[in-house]
Parts: structure tokens; C-alpha cells; sequence
């Protein structure tokens, strides 16, 4: 995915929405790679 | 949803299912699910920067709103204008230039400080010198001690914390625990002598200011007034100053939603404001922002009534006003005059003491140079006395020549507030069994509320006409279609004046134009990046 995306036409409750999905999938990840690598 | 939001989440999607199918069965599954699962991480991190990038400038951009120019525009004007007070017709230049304040400050000694002191001396002593008149030491002869400090309070006058200047004031403080008190009466006696120069000078100085705007005094005063309504009127609907309550937490969105302000406006107003023309909105929001104003004086009102009751009392008592200041003057000038007499009687006594022509009084002289202090002492006591009385006639004067049954209740505020030491006194008084209120504070909020240009109710209703305030206050709104009764401003004043004042600010907001998805956005941002 490019970073350069194009954020500016979006209203402000979309981005915030947007910036909440992200965090989320982030968070999803995070635990993901906790979980398989201390798995025996 | 837009493009870019369909397009992050589908890129979310198909990660999400690219690692449902990696195997996870064995540790080297596992290892490389780990290794992709932290590029994605990576990938997803960056992401995010970049909306919170935009985040931050957004919400940069909306914050960095500058304040209406027109703002520090009117605020030069006032501050061309100057001082109003140096105008006020019930004072005379004592009072205008606020030796009444210094004085009233020496007289409390007490309850300041060593360094006040000072600072007030110095002060008057500054005042004079702009006025055209250096005062030296020779001019400090009240009394001998007086003098004494003086001599070294002028060597010592750009360092107050000098340890000499405090030890000369201790020494002289345990012979003659009234210093203070005899330096103050010295400070008036000063000013007495030279009053008719200084009200020359002040009143060359106003009438060049009237001059100088092209002005007579009351187009001046209004002026001054117009102003101050024209910078509220702007301050109120400017967007910096509103959105400024919302990044610091005071006011929140929330409180202004629409249902909410239906429940308010059906609470006040008689009819559907909601379905109202905009025209008429504007009309109804009108009314309440006068509503405001009006619930405004009168909370300041019933504050303070006390001093209107007192100013009352006297006012009762007016025809034994008449000549007492006279009287009163012509006393304490008697009694100076002795006491400037005495003063050089004594410088004489220390000089024939030393002398051998009066070798024969010797004995006689130095008895009479060391009954002096005593004597002197008790004289400035007298004197004193005269001086707090001579301050009540002057107030009791101008009720005489200024209050009567058609006089504003804002025009007898403006009479209190014109003389500090009784309004100060009033208002002590007043307090005397609550240590915690600040008498100065509570004083500057009567100051400031005379001297702000919204005092339409108090400006009309008169003396005769006090009792039944809170009925001309309902029945003037009831006209408008506004829901006040009488009881709710003796009863529910508080909850009164937060339910309109929360309607103006609703209507401050919309009038400015601020966009509510701004402020929402604001609102949800800020804690979000406070926590970075």
C-alpha cells in the first residue's frame, strides 16, 4: 500500500473513523505476534 | 464511504485473510507467520502516521485561528481615551487621582507591609512630580519623627530593602508607633496645601484631552462607553474566543445539540423558537442577549445591596448634611495650623537651647522640647480624627447634592464607588465575619462593573421605584415572550442565569459561524494527541 494516499478529501469524521480502523488493525497484529511467538 | 477509506479497508481485509492461510503448525510456520505479521505491522504503522499527520494539521489549521483585528483596533481607541475616572463630576482631584487610595492604604498599615508603605509614599511623591511640584525633605515637618524618616526614606529611595532604611523605621517605630499615621497626615496636609494647583493643572489636562477628540465631556464619557459596548459586541462572537472554550475544556458540543436547546428555549420562551423565521430567531436571541445583561445587573445588584441600603440610611439624614463638611474643614485646618505653629515653635526651642542668650530659659526650654513628642503626638491623634470624619462629610455632601427619590440606582453605585475609603469600609464591614473574601477583589468587581457599558436596568430604575424591582424586570420580558416570573429571580437566579446565559452562547456560536464539525473534531482530537 503507498503512503502517499490522499487524505484531504475526507471529512473530518471519515478520518477519524479511517484512523480508528488502522489503530485497530494495528492492535489485531500486535496481538497476533504476541501470541504466535510464545507459542511452544 | 470515499475511495481511500474502501481502499485501506480491503488492503485490512486481504491481509487479514493472507495470514488466516499461513500455516501456524509448527514453530518455523509460526516463526514466519511472526515475520509477516510484523511487516504488516511495519506497513500499517506507517499508515497510520500518515493519518495522523493530517490529523495534527487539521487540527493545527482550526486552532490557529487569530483573534478579530478589530479587537486590538477598539482596544487603542479605549486606550487613547484614558482614564474616565479623571472626569467623574462627584470627586475632586484628591479622589480622581487616587491619592484617596494611597492615603486609605497608609491608614491601613496594619494590614499591609513595610515595603507598602514605601511604595505608597513614593508613589505620592511621584504623582506630585507630575504635577509640576518636587517635594523634598523640608516638606515632611508633621512631626519631628516624620522628618527623621524622611531625610533617610529620600537618601534610600531606589532601594526599599535596604537594611537602613528599615532600621531607621524600627528605631523610630518604638518611640512613635503612630509613624505611619503622622507620615499619612503629613501626605494630605501636602496635598491640601497645594490642591488648587494641582486641580489647575488637571483640569488644563482634560480640557486638552476634550480638545484634542473634539469632545465635550459627556460626548467623552459616551464615547468611552460606546466603545466598550462595540468591543463586546465582538468579543462575543469571536470565533478564537469561542473555540478557545472548547479546546480548553470549559464548554463541550454536547451541551449544545439541538435537543438540548429545544428543551431550553421551550423552558424560556413562549412560542416554537425552533419553527421561527430566522429573522425572528434573531429577534428572540436578541431579547435574550438583553435578558442577560439585565439578570447580569441585578445579580450585581442584590450582591451589593447592602450599600445601597446604606447609602439609603444616610440619604434620610441629608438635611443634617448641610455646612457639616464646612464645619468640619475649618476645624481640622484650626488645629493644623497649631500643630505647623508648634512644629516651628520647637525647631526654635532646639536652637535657643544650644544658645547662650537663653541661658536663663535653659532649664524651661528643654522641659518644653522634651514634653514635645507627647504633646505633638497627641494633637496628630486629634487631627487624625478630624481627617475620617472629614472623609464621611465629603461622601455625606454629595449625597446631599446628588441623591433623591429620581436618582438611579446606578448613579448611587457610582457614588460609592467614587470614594474608596468608604466603599472599602462598606464593604469590610460587610465581610467582617468571613475572613476569606478579599475586600479589594469584591470592591474591583463593583469598580468594573460601573465602568462597563451594559446598565440599562439599573440606569433607569429609580431610588422610589427600588422595591419593586424584580416586577419591572418580569414584566419588561414577559413582553417578549419570555417566561420570568417575579420568583425567579428571588428564588432560582443562579439556575436563571445559566439557562440564558447558555441560549446567548448558542447563539454567540452560530452568530460566528463557527462550523460545529470543527469543534466536534477538536473535541475528539485533542485527548488523542495530548497523550503523544
Amino acid at each position: 500500500m503507498e503512503e502517499n494516499f490522499e487524505l484531504s478529501k475526507l471529512s473530518h469524521e471519515s478520518l477519524l473513523n479511517l484512523y480508528k480502523t488502522v489503530d485497530e488493525y494495528i492492535a489485531f497484529l500486535e496481538k497476533e505476534e504476541k501470541e504466535k511467538s510464545t507459542e511452544e | 464511504m470515499s475511495d481511500i477509506s474502501l481502499e485501506i479497508e480491503k488492503y485490512i481485509s486481504s491481509n487479514k485473510e493472507i495470514l488466516s492461510v499461513l500455516p501456524v503448525n509448527t514453530k518455523k510456520n509460526r516463526s514466519k507467520y511472526v515475520e509477516k505479521v510484523s511487516e504488516l505491522r511495519d506497513a500499517a504503522l506507517k499508515i497510520r502516521q500518515v493519518i495522523l499527520t493530517e490529523i495534527e494539521e487539521r487540527y493545527d489549521k482550526i486552532v490557529d485561528i487569530t483573534e478579530n483585528p478589530n479587537i486590538a483596533r477598539i482596544n487603542k481607541n479605549i486606550e487613547s481615551i484614558g482614564n474616565i475616572d479623571l472626569f467623574n463630576e462627584l470627586n475632586t482631584p484628591y479622589e480622581k487621582l487616587e491619592f484617596d487610595k494611597i492615603i486609605h492604604s497608609l491608614h491601613c498599615f496594619f494590614e499591609g507591609n513595610f515595603d507598602l508603605v514605601n511604595q505608597n509614599i513614593k508613589l505620592f511623591i511621584d504623582k506630585f512630580k507630575d504635577f509640576g511640584i518636587e517635594l523634598t525633605e523640608d516638606d515632611f515637618t508633621y512631626s519631628k519623627f516624620t522628618n527623621e524618616y524622611i531625610k533617610v526614606f529620600f537618601e534610600e529611595i531606589e532601594n526599599f530593602s535596604s537594611d537602613r532604611l528599615k532600621k531607621t523605621f524600627e528605631d523610630i517605630y518604638w518611640k512613635c508607633p503612630d509613624i505611619v499615621t503622622h507620615i499619612e497626615l503629613n501626605l494630605r496636609y501636602l496635598y491640601y496645601i497645594n490642591a488648587k494647583k494641582i486641580e489647575k493643572e488637571l483640569n488644563d489636562r482634560n480640557d486638552r484631552v476634550l480638545s484634542e477628540l473634539k469632545l465635550n465631556k459627556n460626548k467623552f464619557v459616551q464615547r468611552f462607553f460606546d466603545l466598550n459596548k462595540e468591543l463586546i459586541e465582538i468579543e462575543r462572537i469571536d470565533q478564537k474566543r469561542l473555540l478557545d472554550k472548547f479546546v480548553n475544556g470549559e464548554w463541550k458540543i454536547k451541551d449544545f445539540a439541538n435537543k438540548e436547546m429545544e428543551v431550553l428555549y421551550e423552558k424560556l420562551y413562549i412560542g416554537d423558537y425552533f419553527a421561527s423565521t430566522p429573522e425572528k430567531q434573531e429577534e428572540i436571541n436578541n431579547n435574550f442577549v438583553s435578558l442577560l445583561h439585565t439578570l447580569q445587573e441585578y445579580n450585581v445588584y442584590i450582591k451589593y445591596k447592602y450599600i445601597i441600603d446604606d447609602l439609603k440610611k444616610k440619604y434620610k439624614n441629608k438635611d443634617s448634611f448641610k455646612d457639616a463638611y464646612e464645619k468640619k474643614n475649618k476645624e481640622l485646618r484650626k488645629k493644623e495650623q497649631e500643630l505647623v505653629k508648634e512644629n516651628e515653635k520647637h525647631k526654635r526651642n532646639i536652637k535657643r537651647a544650644k544658645s547662650l542668650l537663653f541661658v536663663f530659659f535653659r532649664r524651661k526650654i528643654k522641659r518644653e522640647i522634651y514634653a514635645f513628642p507627647v504633646l505633638t503626638n497627641e494633637k496628630i491623634k486629634e487631627i487624625n480624627n478630624l481627617y475620617i470624619d472629614l472623609d464621611e462629610e465629603m461622601v455625606n455632601t454629595r449625597i446631599a447634592e446628588f441623591v433623591d427619590e429620581n436618582c438611579s440606582i446606578k448613579y448611587m453605585f457610582k457614588i460609592v464607588t467614587s470614594f474608596y475609603t468608604y466603599n472599602y469600609n462598606l464593604i469590610k464591614e460587610h465581610y467582617k465575619d468571613d475572613p476569606d473574601v478579599d475586600v479589594t477583589e469584591e470592591l474591583q468587581e463593583l469598580l468594573d462593573f460601573i465602568n462597563q457599558p451594559y446598565k440599562v436596568m439599573l440606569n433607569n430604575v429609580k431610588l422610589a421605584e427600588e422595591p419593586n424591582i424584580t416586577s419591572i424586570i418580569s414584566n419588561r420580558y414577559q413582553i417578549m415572550n419570555i417566561r420570568l416570573e417575579k420568583e425567579d429571580l428571588e428564588e432560582n437566579l443562579d439556575t436563571l442565569i445559566q439557562d440564558v446565559e447558555k441560549i446567548v452562547n448558542y447563539y454567540n456560536i452560530k452568530k460566528s459561524n463557527l462550523d460545529i464539525n470543527d469543534i466536534t473534531f477538536i473535541e475528539k482530537v485533542k485527548p488523542m494527541l495530548s497523550k503523544r
